[in-house]
């Protein structure tokens, strides 16, 4: 969200936001012994969150998606004028 | 019995069977006390401020008051951030906090802080005991304030010697507050608004979160279809109005689904239930030149012409105030308004098929996933939050759960965690965050762990 404030309000002036080094989510929810998946395509969502459903546990997965912006939004103080991206 | 004893005996009193807390110096007596009584479910948490949000989470799900609990000084300062998120967002939470003995008081002592100070902006009422003599009609006190009119967090300050006074236990039933009957200017009013609600050719209703604190849902349901209103809903109240209703338009506001934001700014009336007219809703509409009348519906008289001069404000108990605009008959033809209507929601509806592995998409396979499921999504704050508040399909009161108001990133975790308890069995919490959050309240994950609390968590990064 705050990559996209900076695209919109300062010129894509991107700081504070960009993570350039990794970190592993599922390995972190392993290490209390939580089950995770992760997962890069529709396919793989689907298989991981169906059988997420079927387990009585705590369950953990990772969506590894295109970074986009939230569309539609508003111009500042006018409802129904959006911004273009 | 001692004050520590007596305090449990209130809490039991008033229905408590969950605490969220951690232990430290000067709340150790109530702990103490806690050892035996079986009643009650002690929740060690990681971070004090994930019990506040988890005892927060536990009382959006329930309806009931979430409790937590945390030592003197910076346990209490922990609690901040989930006192002023429950207080933004209108949530009924109790906090006790232990504090250094009363000999000791404004002396600088080990872990002494002025929490009333600090959180008398961020609560809707706070109290620090100095006489036990106090203690239980004080805490009975911050029951009813925290449940009662708009709820919020109230926030009670105990010396850890009034623990070990003794105290007097004479059992009362929990105060249940009764609205007062309707005046006759209130009546006028009333009228007004039925008056308009007929006459209006472009009416739109915005839902908010007021709604389900008021478990008015069935009632906001017959007044849409009496007068077959078109109806929108702020991110606080997502799943006070069926989303799959026909005349659910969804999300408005900053981040608002177009058709409802365009019912918003074409409305002549706009109603506005339960919602107090935030800046992200309305898009500070009331700056706006165009003629457009207001009603304003609201538990809260402070909020009627905070933010919007309203034509007509009703300030009361929700369900009352709806059943009593649904006397009349409607009258007036909205065929044309439905059309423009159902013309925006065909020509903005969302594309799902563009074949990249996004969010949106995501969030509509598990909408369709989750149909006829008992569920109840609980969101972080961010892009990820925004996506589910617009595709995901929430039907029912409590089945969404977000920190609106103050935006707190890292809620959603230890709100789910609280939710999940409250729910038990009866509902699956789907825990949805970005990356962010999780580095902020992560550690949750132990407890969630440590509890076999079935959260389903979806991170997007």
């Amino acid at each position: 969200m705050i990559r996209q404030l900076q695209k919109v309000m300062y010129e894509e002036r991107y700081i504070a936001c960009d993570l350039p080094y990794p970190m592993d989510y599922a390995l972190y929810v392993q290490s209390f012994g939580i089950e995770a998946a992760s997962v890069a395509s529709p396919d793989e969502f689907a298989a991981a969150f169906a059988a997420a459903l079927t387990k009585d546990s705590p369950q953990v997965i990772v969506l590894n998606v295109e970074r986009s912006f939230v569309e539609p939004m508003i111009k500042a103080g006018v409802i129904d004028e959006f911004v273009e991206f | 019995m001692k004050g520590a004893e007596a305090v449990v005996q209130c809490l039991l009193e008033q229905g408590v069977d969950t605490i969220f807390g951690y232990p430290g110096g000067m709340i150790l007596p109530l702990y103490d006390a806690l050892y035996d009584e079986k009643r009650i479910r002690q929740i060690l948490t990681t971070h004090e401020q994930n019990a506040a949000h988890a005892a927060d989470g536990y009382a959006r799900a329930s309806g009931k008051v979430g409790v937590c609990i945390a030592t003197s000084g910076p346990g209490a300062t922990n609690l901040v951030t989930g006192l002023a998120t429950a207080f933004m967002d209108s949530i009924p939470v109790v906090a006790i906090t232990g504090q250094v003995d009363t000999s000791l008081l404004g002396r600088d002592a080990f872990q002494e802080t002025d929490i009333l100070g600090v959180t008398m902006s961020v609560t809707k009422h706070n109290f620090k005991v100095k006489d036990e003599k106090k203690l239980l009609a004080t805490l009975r006190l911050a029951f009813s304030l925290a449940r009662s009119g708009r709820p919020g967090p109230v926030l009670v300050d105990i010396p850890r010697d009034l623990f070990f006074k003794d105290c007097e236990f004479k059992p009362a039933l929990p105060e249940q507050k009764k609205p007062g009957k309707p005046d006759a200017d209130f009546m006028i009013c009333a009228a007004e608004a039925a008056a308009e609600i007929r006459k209006a050719r472009r009416p739109v209703i915005i839902a908010g979160g007021g709604v389900i604190s008021a478990n008015a849902t069935a009632e906001l349901r017959a007044f849409a279809e009496k007068y077959n209103l078109p109806t929108v809903n702020t991110l606080m109240g997502i799943g006070a109005f069926p989303r799959s209703h026909r005349l659910s338009l969804g999300l408005a506001g900053m981040h608002g689904l177009k058709p409802a934001n365009r019912a918003i700014a074409e409305a002549d009336l706009v109603i506005a239930i339960g919602s107090r007219f935030g800046d992200r809703p309305t898009g500070h509409r009331a700056n706006s030149a165009q003629n457009t009348h207001f009603i304003h519906i609201d538990i809260d008289p402070a909020e009627i012409d905070k933010n919007v001069a309203s034509s007509i404000g009703l300030a009361g108990e929700m369900k009352s105030i709806l059943k009593l605009l649904m006397q009349r008959e409607p009258v007036n033809d909205l065929a044309d308004w439905h059309k423009l209507l159902a013309g925006w929601k065909e020509e903005y509806a969302p594309d799902y098929h563009s074949g990249s592995f996004d969010v949106p998409w995501a969030m509509n396979y598990m909408a369709k996933a989750l149909a006829n499921k008992e569920f109840a999504v609980v969101t972080d704050v961010g892009q990820h939050q925004m996506w589910a508040a617009q595709h995901l399909r929430i039907e029912k009161p409590r089945g969404w759960i977000t920190s609106g108001g103050l935006g707190t990133m890292g809620f959603g975790l230890p709100a789910a965690m609280g939710a999940q308890l409250a729910f038990g069995s009866s509902r699956r919490v789907i825990h949805i965050a970005g990356d962010g959050g999780i580095k902020m309240t992560g550690n949750e994950y132990y407890t969630i762990a440590r509890l076999g609390l079935p959260v389903l968590s979806i991170y997007c990064q």
